[in-house]
């Protein structure tokens, strides 16, 4: 097959329209659990000062259910019909969410919490993507009913995953790292195939903050 | 329902049947109107308009846009279109057709033609038994090898479904100019009753050495991409059409882009896409009146070209 002929749009198998309608379709059909989810982000900022340990594990494990919401839902049932290869990232998401709630079970920490001062930081950080992000698909779509949530939607679940993720030790972390990695690529690749420059931001940050998720030190 | 011979009926019914004579294989539907091409192999007419799916019809489950979509079919259907064309490849467009002809209990009315789309050679009757599922019909129309992937295998077994008579006709495609020597063997050597290739008014390889062996080999051919993916209207939306537009029968742009397609002698059907209702009817009026001669066809090439 002569790929140079090819170019991505030949490989984008739906329209702009479609793509955003997911986000309302699926803020609808799931309603009230986007609501569950802006509280459970705000919990994890909460849970993201505390240095205790269950403090930690509870962060992983709300983690893992968010990747496990996100993939089995918004990926696996709406996304993947129009995009065939978004089932595989979905089953992905599913695994890493396991992988998440198995770590925040079985995980003997080998160094302390972050210092007070630098959990914090990761809180807040947290806090500003998970509440400000959401709002890109609202500019791209003008609905705002297509807020793109965290534990909803894979782009900002990915992206917020990574300051949580900085708890980890670095090895694990790299670990899994690996599929946020990919699936940024993804969707990078898409969304600027669909011209969504604005949304474009999530998954490119993310690529941009993999590198240093990956080298950041512990404390 | 009386009927009222119109003088633009009746003008429009003389250039088509002079157009009739110029074109074998062209004739003028007496009830519609309509104009249709037989199928070489069979001599089934078939309307020249049909309508294609890629990225239009793909979905999912979104029952709103599910509900918009099959309006754009019906409009299609009223306009006198039959042939619908999708594919494996298109996400869930096979699924949204079946539920869209479900709601209009349409399946006596589609001319229905998917493709075979799998590297597997082993596979092409359960992929054509998981899109006829899907289209909920009793078997299609018209199966055909998606850019010939896997076409050795696909062949034969298609052979055979028609064969048995578990699709009626069976053929090749291609796009955007892509191994057009492999086409041009294929076409030469084996029986295929259609074959699938981008023909528009700014991609006109075709017009040397496919569109003519097509005639001779009597073999119908289905024209996509006939906007270029849309991007002809990007390009000469904001242009003018020709003060003689009128002449070749075109009332808009798509017209104008349609009816230079159609008007090629070797062409049987050109399946262009929409998600819009307003869209299918300004396509589906390259369906009726007159068509350009060779002269003119030239004339709307210089044109575009001159813009
Ligand atoms: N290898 C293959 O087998 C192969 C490859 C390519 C295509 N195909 C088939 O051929 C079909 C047609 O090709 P295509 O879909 O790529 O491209 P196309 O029909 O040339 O163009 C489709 C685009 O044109 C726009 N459009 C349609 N009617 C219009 C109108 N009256 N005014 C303004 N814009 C209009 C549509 O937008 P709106 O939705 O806004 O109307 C859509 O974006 C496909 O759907 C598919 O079934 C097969």
């Amino acid at each position: 097959m002569d790929w140079s002929s090819y170019s991505l749009a030949d490989f984008l198998m739906f329209g702009p329209e479609v793509f955003l309608r997911l986000y309302s379709r699926v803020n609808r059909d799931f309603w009230p659990w986007p609501v569950v989810t802006v509280l459970a982000s705000v919990l994890m900022a909460w849970l993201l000062t505390l240095g205790e340990l269950w403090a930690r594990r509870a962060v992983l494990a709300l983690l893992g259910m968010a990747w496990v919401c996100s993939g089995a839902g918004f990926m696996l049932r709406y996304y993947g019909p129009i995009n065939s290869p978004v089932e595989y990232f979905g089953w992905g998401f599913i695994a890493q969410g396991i992988a998440l709630g198995l770590t925040a079970v079985v995980w003997r920490p080998e160094s302390a919490s972050p210092d007070t001062s630098r959990r914090r930081l990761i809180a807040l950080a947290w806090l500003l993507v998970v509440c400000l992000l959401p709002w890109l698909v609202v500019m791209e779509s003008g609905e705002w009913q297509a807020l793109g949530l965290f534990a909803i939607t894979p782009d900002l679940t990915v992206l917020a995953s990574l300051f949580s993720l900085l708890l980890l030790p670095r090895r694990l972390r790299a670990l899994l790292l690996l599929l946020p990695a990919l699936w940024a690529v993804f969707s990078a690749l898409t969304l600027w195939t669909l011209g969504m420059t604005v949304l474009l931001i999530m998954p490119l940050a993310t690529l941009a903050l993999i590198p240093f998720a990956i080298s950041s030190r512990q404390r | 329902m009386r009927f009222r011979l119109s003088r633009r009926h009746f003008l429009a019914g003389m250039a088509a049947m002079g157009l009739t004579l110029r074109v074998p294989g062209l004739l003028a539907d007496t009830s519609s109107n309509a104009i249709t091409r037989e199928i070489p192999a069979t001599g089934e007419p078939l309307p020249v308009i049909g309508m294609g799916t890629w990225r239009t019809f793909n979905v999912g489950g979104d029952q709103q846009l599910i509900a918009q979509r099959t309006q754009v079919l019906k409009t299609f259907f009223d306009l006198g279109g039959t042939l619908v064309d999708s594919s494996p490849m298109y996400g869930s467009a096979d699924d949204v057709m079946g539920q869209a002809l479900s709601a209009l209990e349409a399946r006596d009315r589609v001319f229905a033609a998917t493709k075979i789309w799998t590297g597997d050679e082993n596979a092409t009757r359960e992929q054509a038994e998981v899109s006829r599922r899907k289209w909920q019909v009793a078997r299609f129309d018209l199966l055909q090898i998606h850019n010939l992937l896997g076409w050795e295998g696909h062949l034969e077994t298609l052979k055979s479904m028609k064969a048995e008579g578990e699709v009626r006709y069976l053929g090749i495609t291609t796009s955007h100019g892509r191994r057009h020597r492999d086409i041009e063997r294929l076409m030469a050597t084996e029986p295929l009753d259609f074959v699938q290739l981008t023909y528009n008014l700014l991609d006109r390889e075709v017009e040397e050495r496919l569109l003519p062996l097509a005639r001779e080999r009597g073999i119908a051919v289905i024209v996509n991409r006939p906007f270029q993916g849309g991007s002809l209207f990007r390009r000469f939306d904001s242009e003018p059409l020709p003060a003689w537009a009128g002449e070749v029968g075109c009332k808009n742009w798509a017209e104008f882009f349609l009816k230079y397609i159609v008007s090629h002698p070797a062409v049987t059907c050109v399946i262009p896409a929409t998600t819009r209702v307003d869209h299918m009817r300004e396509n589906m009026g390259a369906l009726y009146g007159p068509l350009p001669d060779t002269s003119q066809r030239e004339r709307m090439a210089q044109y575009v070209r001159s813009l």
